[in-house]
């Protein structure tokens, strides 16, 4: 059982894309896995024949636990059997991990608690990650802990998400980008790739526009600020207070809507419903996304005057920002359509986007 | 956010509260302890500590002791709520709601529609319910059946700290009468709290499990009973939902009615007496508007029909077990 | 007396109301034009206007199943009541609590209330909601010489008194407790047991509406002054039974012809104004001309106005469910 961001501490596999005695090719999905954040498929660190599948359908079971076999095609049966045995009898899963949530850490910017998590400290290449409207830094699970092991990497929760302070008082595009750029100072960044989704996109622009010393390069997943069209899921999201009605918006978020479980409708209800956030996220609309039910921001006609290498990313199913917004952009964009992946590409195709950010640098 | 017990996040919202709206009160017998002695002026914090700490930061005005008169208690905060205050009125044990119901069911939970609309009354009653403490009969009883039958009265009962919390800081918003059911045994149970402030909204029950064999429904302690079961029959392959209610009135029929679709069998378990509890009642809505998606008949979980027994040897077997929901979601099944 | 003009014909206002709206309902009631039940306050017409007008908007009542009385003295608008006492949907409680739940919240009014005893503990309720927010408001609770043995009442006295809240509790004995007499069911005496709970307590002549005016201004004022609760014994008869359709065999007629005659805190009242020369005759007698004519339109716009329908049924149970 793989561990997907640092919250995880148990998952279980919902359902099983190839039988035992199918060859597996390394980096090919082989299972769908679900945790209390997230559903997604798994990618075969290995190639080999699935030999065992070893744990049953939507069991608990904690991180690191066995889950499927591996092997070449003639592997004795008894061997499978014996190692399995070991394993398990053998195997204690991982402690509440105190020294994992101490990873986290708080900082005051601004006279507000900005809550980030920063991996890969002994890299030298910085790369800041910055989540989208509603979102937190587990968004960027299947990115940031990859890309940690040749990346200094920073995500942040912005102000009225995640674990940082929900008591604002403003939403601009502008006090969030003095946000995210003092929080850069603040922890001495120099030269980083900026990586932002959606809301975070247009702020990492934003900053880029302003502060080229800062940001030498950017990579953005479906970011505002690029033409007007918006579906209300923003409006949407803010006014819905049960299961039932939030789960069709976060759908529209996915191009595989079984990515969305009652748990994962939960996790958002229980932020949603802690006091301050509504009035956080009604700001920010207010003052950053939406204006007579279009987009407020527009940084299109800015973006051939970046001196940062750029990178923009869209699922041709994006469902909140249509992908025509990555169409007519300047040449010195580079651009990626991705098929079967909506507005979250970042976790829809993270194998690709870790790809491109590591290209982009 | 940390980890905290069923007391502490019952404590923590009443005292972030009380700090964020200057008309929330609390009154009932030792709700801080020691008044008019020369001892310690927070002896007690209520009998199972909940209310410890408020008296000191809060003062006597807002956090007060008084005699034993759960008439004039309940009755008085009543009062105090339809005329401007929100009171959280202690009902120490739910089993001496006899001598005070009439201001829960005949007052407080009439006002409104008796006046035409136009009382608002923002009351929150605590009480404790529940066996296993060995507390015997007059003491360990359930009742929340009988709120849950009164219109007018809203009936609030969680299964966890974090469930608790939020629940507990919407009852105190509600502007409505809310009795908030806690199990006695529950206060130290431990679980992830944020340290802000949150609600929860009722009406809305929490899927605790996820399957697609058998649901459990269930509410309060006995909750965590179910989940005990569902995680433990998944080694005989059975795949096991678990339904917590979290507010009795109002409820959650939509998530009721989806769970019996999802599964076609039901077990509910309810800690309260057999005749006319929230069982039976949830049986005949099921019966009423999911008939067709049953493959079984619905099957209820709960004591006999006798008062809670002393002795431990019979409290055990008085109590729902988990042996007992098990034998049950075999022979349904088969 | 130290009342002025303006306040005497409020007073006397106030009680010739209480009495014509009572005896229309009295004939109503038994032309079968009302339904459920009814329990009048004709006779004892003197205290809640004694006590009342000694009230503001802010200040609450508690008051019992004989409530007409005490919401017409609080302010209530008879045209209003009369329609709520018809079941009609502008009534004031919008039809759905009728004479024992009669209640005006804006004028102060807690609610008639159908349960005996059940008045004292939510007047300890408002009185600790004046205390808190330090508005300077009393809060009086009406109760019956039957409430005076509840629990409820014991306990509210006592809770009033170790509060020291800002409360009043007039019992008001007529000597009569449904078909009981309070004789027979009230044990010691009502004045000592107020003060054996530490309260200020005395015995008020309740046909005299200036007895009853100046102990409740000493009461407020002990009120206001934090000097915490008094108990007012009062004193006086009720003209009818204890409900409508009482056969009240349980008093004799030279009793209820004696109540009539010599115990109507109006025609005392009446009696003293002029006899001083406070008020002249005709004055009074235009007062009662009025009220007369008020009374009579309310019980024709009852009968005009329309019931509540299907749709109202559900409405007013929760803020928000």
């Amino acid at each position: 059982m793989p561990k997907w961001g640092l919250a995880m501490k148990e998952g279980s596999v919902t359902s099983w894309l190839k039988n035992e005695g199918d060859k597996i090719n390394k980096g090919e999905t082989f299972v769908e896995i679900e945790t209390e954040k997230v559903v997604n498929e798994f990618e075969s660190p290995e190639e080999g024949i699935l030999l065992k599948k070893v744990i049953e359908n939507d069991i608990k079971v904690p991180v690191g636990s066995l889950i499927a076999i591996l092997g070449n095609e003639n592997t004795d049966t008894n061997e499978i059997e014996k190692f399995v045995e070991d394993f398990q009898s053998n195997f204690t899963p991982p402690s509440d991990d105190e020294e994992d949530s101490n990873l986290e850490k708080i900082i005051q910017i601004k006279d507000i608690d900005i809550n980030y998590l920063q991996l890969g400290e002994n890299n030298s290449k910085n790369i800041v990650f910055v989540h989208g409207f509603g979102g937190d830094l587990n968004n960027w699970m299947f990115n940031q802990e990859e890309l940690s092991s040749s990346f200094n990497t920073f995500s942040i929760d912005l102000p009225g998400h995640g674990k940082s302070s929900k008591n604002i008082d403003q939403g601009s595009l502008e006090y969030l980008s003095d946000i995210v750029n003092d929080f850069c100072n603040q922890n001495n960044l120099e030269k980083i790739c900026l990586v932002g989704h959606s809301l975070g996109g247009g702020i990492c622009l934003n900053i880029a526009l302003a502060n080229s010393e800062l940001v030498e390069s950017l990579v953005l997943v479906s970011p505002i600020g690029l033409g007007k069209e918006i579906d209300n899921y923003v409006e949407e999201f803010i006014k819905s207070e049960s299961r039932r009605d939030l789960k069709p918006q976060l759908e529209k978020l996915y191009f595989n809507k079984e990515l969305i479980t009652r748990d994962l409708v939960n996790e958002v209800l229980k932020f949603k419903r802690l006091d301050g956030v509504e009035k956080a996220l009604q700001i920010i609309k207010d003052e950053t996304l939406i204006e007579n039910n279009n987009q407020k921001t527009f940084l299109g006609n800015k973006i051939e005057t970046l001196k940062s290498k750029i990178s923009i990313i869209w699922g041709e199913n994006d469902e909140i920002i249509p992908n025509s917004h990555i169409k007519e952009l300047p040449s010195n964009v580079e651009t990626h359509i991705f098929k079967e992946s909506g507005h979250m590409s970042h976790i829809e195709k993270s194998k690709e986007v870790n790809e491109i950010i590591v290209k982009s640098n | 956010m940390s980890k905290k017990t069923f007391r502490e996040s019952i404590n923590e919202a009443i005292k972030q509260e009380m700090r964020r709206d200057e008309n929330v009160i609390v009154l009932g017998e030792d709700v801080a302890g020691g008044a008019g002695t020369k001892g310690d002026q927070d002896a007690w914090g209520g009998p199972m500590a909940v209310t410890k700490g408020l008296a000191p930061e809060f003062g006597r005005e807002r956090v007060i002791d008084t005699p034993i008169t759960e008439s004039a208690i309940i009755g008085t905060a009543a009062g105090a709520a339809l005329t401007g205050l929100r009171p959280i009125a202690d009902l120490m044990f739910v089993d001496f709601m006899g001598v005070c119901f009439d201001q829960i069911f005949n007052q407080a939970g009439k006002f409104r529609y008796m006046f035409g609309g136009k009382a608002v009354t923002p009351l929150t009653i605590r009480t404790m319910y529940g066996g296993g403490l060995r507390a015997a009969s007059q003491h360990s009883q359930c009742l929340y059946p009988i709120f849950t039958h009164i219109p007018g009265l809203k009936v609030v009962i969680p299964s966890n700290p974090y469930d608790a919390k939020g629940l507990f800081v919407q009852a105190v918003r509600d502007d409505d009468p809310v009795v908030f059911f806690e199990h006695k045994m529950m206060y130290d149970d431990e679980g992830e709290v944020p340290d802000e402030l949150y609600t929860i909204p009722f009406g809305e029950a929490n899927f605790t499990r996820e399957g697609k064999d058998v649901t459990l429904i269930s509410m309060g302690r006995t909750v965590n009973l179910c989940n005990q079961v569902a995680d433990e029959i998944k080694k005989d392959n059975i795949s096991c939902s678990v339904l917590d209610l979290r507010t009795l009135s109002p409820l959650d029929e939509d998530s009721i009615l989806e769970a019996v679709d999802e599964t076609g069998r039901v077990v509910i378990v309810d800690e309260s007496y057999p005749r006319c509890n929230v069982a039976t009642d949830i049986s005949a809505l099921i019966s009423d508007k999911a008939f067709s998606s049953l493959k079984a008949p619905i099957k209820m979980i709960t004591p006999p029909h006798t008062p809670v027994p002393f002795s431990p040897a019979l409290e055990d077997l008085y109590l729902p077990s988990a042996d007992n929901i098990k034998k049950t979601i075999s022979n349904i099944l088969n | 007396m130290q009342l002025n003009r303006e306040e005497l014909i409020k007073a006397y206002q106030g009680m010739c109301r209480i009495r014509e709206f009572e005896d229309a309902v009295h004939e109503e009631f038994a032309s079968g034009a009302l339904p459920g039940f009814v329990h009048l306050y004709a006779g004892e017409e003197a205290s809640a206007m004694g006590i009342c007008l000694n009230l503001n908007d802010q200040d609450t009542i508690a008051s019992t199943h004989r409530g007409h009385g005490h919401c017409i003295a609080k302010g209530c608008d008879s045209k209003g009541m009369m329609k709520e006492l018809f079941g009609k949907k502008d009534g004031i409680c919008g039809g759905k609590g009728g004479s024992m739940h009669i209640a005006d919240l804006t004028k102060g009014m807690l609610g008639a209330n159908g349960i005996v005893g059940g008045g004292p503990p939510l007047t300890c309720g408002a009185a600790l909601t004046f205390k808190t927010k330090k508005t300077g408001n009393v809060a009086v609770c009406f109760l019956g010489d039957g409430a005076s043995n509840q629990g409820t009442t014991a306990e509210s006295i006592n809770m009033a008194s170790i509060l020291k809240l800002p409360a009043i509790f007039v019992v008001e004995d007529n000597g009569y407790a449904e078909a009981t007499s309070s004789d027979y069911s009230v044990g010691g005496n009502i004045v000592d047991r107020g003060k054996a709970y530490g309260l200020h307590a005395e015995k008020v002549d309740g046909t005299d509406f200036f007895a009853v005016h100046q102990a409740a201004k000493e009461a407020v004022e002990r009120a206001k002054n934090n000097e915490g609760p008094t108990l007012l014994h009062v004193k006086l008869s009720r003209v009818y039974g204890h409900y409508e359709g009482d056969a009240i065999t349980y008093r004799l007629d030279e009793e209820t012809k004696d109540i009539r005659d010599n115990k109507d805190p109006i025609k005392i009242f009446k009696r003293k104004v002029t006899e001083s020369g406070l008020l002249e005759e005709s004055q009074l007698e235009e007062i009662e001309k009025n009220i007369k004519k008020e009374i009579e339109d309310a019980v024709s716009a009852s009968k005009e106005a329309k019931y509540p329908v299907e749709s109202d049924l559900l409405t007013d149970v929760y803020v928000k469910y």
